[in-house]
């Protein structure tokens, strides 16, 4: 068993690496999706934390038995100090992933996917798309909101504007919603072009599809009256 | 929302032991609700979704329309490769769908019949599709507009086989199952109670008697358990849903055949634009087919041609492009037919729970299905540009733009791996096979789970594959079959 202070230097280093750890997991399944294409257990994304954090309990307490000589005890409380603090990083991580800016990123993409002032049809933003498109999201089952919200903040993350940037022989190490509107454009059509992440792209284009063309707004440009919906329900 | 149903608001003093729960009231929910209720047994409907009447539709601004689909109609596949848009509401689909009607195809029901057992005879079928086209007064389809005749043009330039569909309509009213069912049936006898999942089918003794399920209260938005006692259950929730309550209720490993065989006709559109204005004032979304490559006119599964006008935010989901490249092609709607391709497909899919027991969906096309999908691209190409369109467009993610006939062979040239083109699906099918086979089958001949007497599943998910053609007849008339087999057995199930 080890002295006191090498002791609390083990503990210390358990919290360190907890936290790191755990943050460090959010960027890497951020990571795996934009390096496979897809996102991985579609939205259970809190849950996998937990599993985690589990298997995180397993080899510390596996480690600290085998190299510090801990006692049983001493090394299941070590464990699941580890483990709590695993699962804080990578609650902290997903704050800072920015999975909470949906709306941010989804303004963002209705004011590029649908300008005001084109042609005069009205710009996404100005009829309240945005809430539309957030009501859509509210309504769909858990697991599925998770996953778009995932999915919108890879579509956002440096990383991704970078690598997508690069292909177009530009460099940009900046946010989607801090790009320039027209290399926002740009890149929302670089998704679509790019076979692995096209997918993606369809899915913001269904949620945005909607919440824009659904207003009436919209309507008079297209010579659309409005009632094609309703009479396919009732005629 | 008033109407002649027996419709539950208030679960105190509400009656909760029935001779028949029913959970779902699509096309087969209702169909049964009201035979076996016209039998003199009274039967509980729990539909998940609420109850809208003509009256609200009418009235509701088109955004509020989103509360009659599942998940605000996104159902997306595990890889989100695939949507699949189904109801959510008393009547089902049928209340979303454009009401168009096709009897099941004999040689599917021949294959039916030789690979799976299915006993009903073409016959037994035909009475029974016959049965349900004099009550949903099913009619040809008659000045369906210029852009549904720009498709029948193209389709007769080329000499191909097609034809006016027919609709379910009475004095211009769609004839939804639950107009021409389910507010038909006694209600005294019929109670419905819309807002209220099933959760849990209750299993005693082996043998099914009654539903756990989740009423909401319509006013309040407040949640209340309740438990449905039945004689019998009847499980309509439609393909995947279905599954998913099975699974959920613990089936899952009777014979590890729940949710699977699911198909789901994949669908995509080509975008046909015209010179002139060909859809304003439009009231129909689907009017003409095209069967020459269609089970129906080969024998063989192939795919099923449509005209097609739908409202601009689908029409937004075919054109792939963003921001002012899309609103060029947009600006043009009134000017835009749709040649909707369906194919025909094989049962790759299926339905699993996960931790949160919610349905997962995970469907992959087969190489056979790719081809066919091609093929049926190309030909919508075709029979577009045979109408004189003046610029035919692809749904692939990659802009493919068509002026000529020889443009089409560069559909073939961009194949179809994943992540190549729009597809999805109204039409999910399977997942709870109907045969005699108990080993490949999940129910029997008149859709009675093998291992759960008293408990039936009778939808879209009881077909052994898909049927290639929009499928609402089948359902109705296979729902028709099921409850006179019920009805003929009394003794068996209500003594």
């Amino acid at each position: 068993m080890p002295d006191p202070l090498s002791l609390t230097l083990i503990e210390l280093s358990l919290v360190t690496i907890g936290l790191v750890a755990g943050f460090l997991s959010v960027k890497i399944n951020l990571v795996l999706i934009v390096l496979f294409g897809r996102l991985f257990s579609s939205g259970t994304a809190s849950r996998r934390y937990f599993v985690v954090a589990f298997f995180g309990f397993l080899s510390s307490f596996a480690s600290l038995g085998y190299y510090a000589a801990l006692d049983t005890t001493t090394s299941i409380l070590s464990s699941l100090l580890f483990s709590i603090f695993l699962l804080l990083g990578a609650l902290i991580g997903q704050r800072t992933a920015r999975l909470g800016e949906f709306r941010n990123i989804i303004t963002a993409v209705l004011d590029t996917s649908f300008p005001s002032g084109y042609h005069d049809f009205p710009g996404a933003v100005t009829i309240s798309s945005v809430a539309t498109s957030e009501t859509l999201v509210h309504r769909m089952p858990h697991s599925l909101s998770t996953g778009l919200q995932l999915l919108f903040a890879t579509f956002d993350s440096r990383t991704m504007v970078l690598l997508l940037s690069l292909r177009n022989g530009k460099l940009r190490w900046k946010r989607f919603v801090e790009l320039s509107s027209r290399d926002r454009t740009e890149y929302l059509n670089s998704w679509r072009h790019d076979r692995q992440f096209s997918i993606g792209a369809h899915v913001i284009r269904i949620l945005t599809s909607y919440a824009y063309y659904v207003k009436p707004q919209t309507w008079p440009f297209l010579d659309y009256n409005g009632n094609l919906l309703r009479w396919s329900y009732l005629d | 929302m008033e109407g002649p149903l027996n419709v539950v608001t208030d679960l105190s003093g509400a009656k909760k032991r029935f001779d028949v729960c029913i959970v779902g009231s699509g096309a087969a929910g209702c169909v049964l609700a009201y035979k076996i209720s016209q039998a003199g047994k009274d039967v509980a409907v729990l539909e998940k979704g609420g109850y809208y009447s003509s009256e609200w539709i009418e009235k509701a601004p088109e955004e509020e329309l989103l509360a009659l689909w599942k998940s605000a109609g996104e159902q997306l596949s595990r890889s989100f490769g695939v949507n699949v848009a189904q109801a959510e509401c008393v009547g089902g689909g049928t209340i979303l769908n454009y009401g168009v009607c096709f009897d099941t195809p004999t040689p599917v029901l021949e294959y039916w019949q030789r690979v799976f057992g299915f006993s009903y005879s073409a016959n037994n079928m035909k009475e029974s599709l016959q049965s349900v086209r004099s009550q949903l007064s099913v009619e040809k389809v008659r000045n369906a507009g210029r852009a549904h005749e720009k498709i029948a043009e193209g389709v007769q330039a080329l000499r191909y086989h097609g034809d006016w569909m027919e609709r379910n309509c009475h004095n211009g009213v769609k004839q939804s199952a639950l107009i021409g069912y389910l507010e038909k049936a006694d209600p005294r006898n019929v109670m419905v109670f819309p807002g209220c999942e099933a959760n849990q089918i209750i299993v005693s003794n082996g043998k099914a008697s009654g539903v756990e399920a989740t009423f909401t209260d319509p006013d309040t938005k407040k949640k209340e358990k309740v438990s449905i006692q039945s004689k019998i259950v009847i499980v309509s929730a439609g393909a995947i849903a279905s599954s998913a309550l099975l699974l959920q209720s613990g089936l899952k490993n009777r014979n590890g055949q729940i949710g699977q065989h699911l198909s789901i006709h994949p669908a995509a559109g080509v975008i046909g634009e015209f010179d002139e204005e060909i859809n304003t004032n439009i009231h129909l979304p689907m009017a003409y087919y095209c069967d020459e490559f269609s089970v129906r006119h080969t024998g063989h599964p192939g795919f099923m041609i449509e005209s097609l006008v739908t409202p601009p935010f689908q029409l937004g989901l075919d054109v792939t492009s963003f921001g002012e490249e899309h609103l060029d092609v947009m600006e043009r709607y009134s000017h835009i037919v749709i040649a909707g391709m369906l194919v025909h497909d094989e049962p790759s899919g299926s339905v699993s729970l996960n931790w949160s027991g919610e349905p997962i969906l995970d469907y992959t096309l087969s190489s056979y299905d790719q081809k066919k999908m091609i093929l049926g691209l190309e030909e919508a190409s075709r029979i577009l540009l045979a109408a004189q369109a003046e610029k035919v467009i692809a749904p692939h993610f990659q802009p493919l733009a068509m002026t000529k006939f020889d443009d089409i062979k560069h559909i073939r040239e961009r194949g179809m791996a994943s992540g190549t083109l729009v597809a999805a699906t109204p039409h999910p099918q399977g997942g709870n096979r109907m045969g005699q086979n108990r080993a490949y089958c999940v129910v029997n001949e008149h859709c009675e789970i093998f291992d759960v007497p008293r408990l039936f599943v009778c939808d879209a998910s009881v077909f052994p594959t898909s049927v290639g053609v929009n499928p609402q007849m089948t359902v109705m008339g296979i729902a028709n079959l099921t409850s006179d087999y019920i009805n003929d057995n009394s003794s068996k199930y209500f003594a």
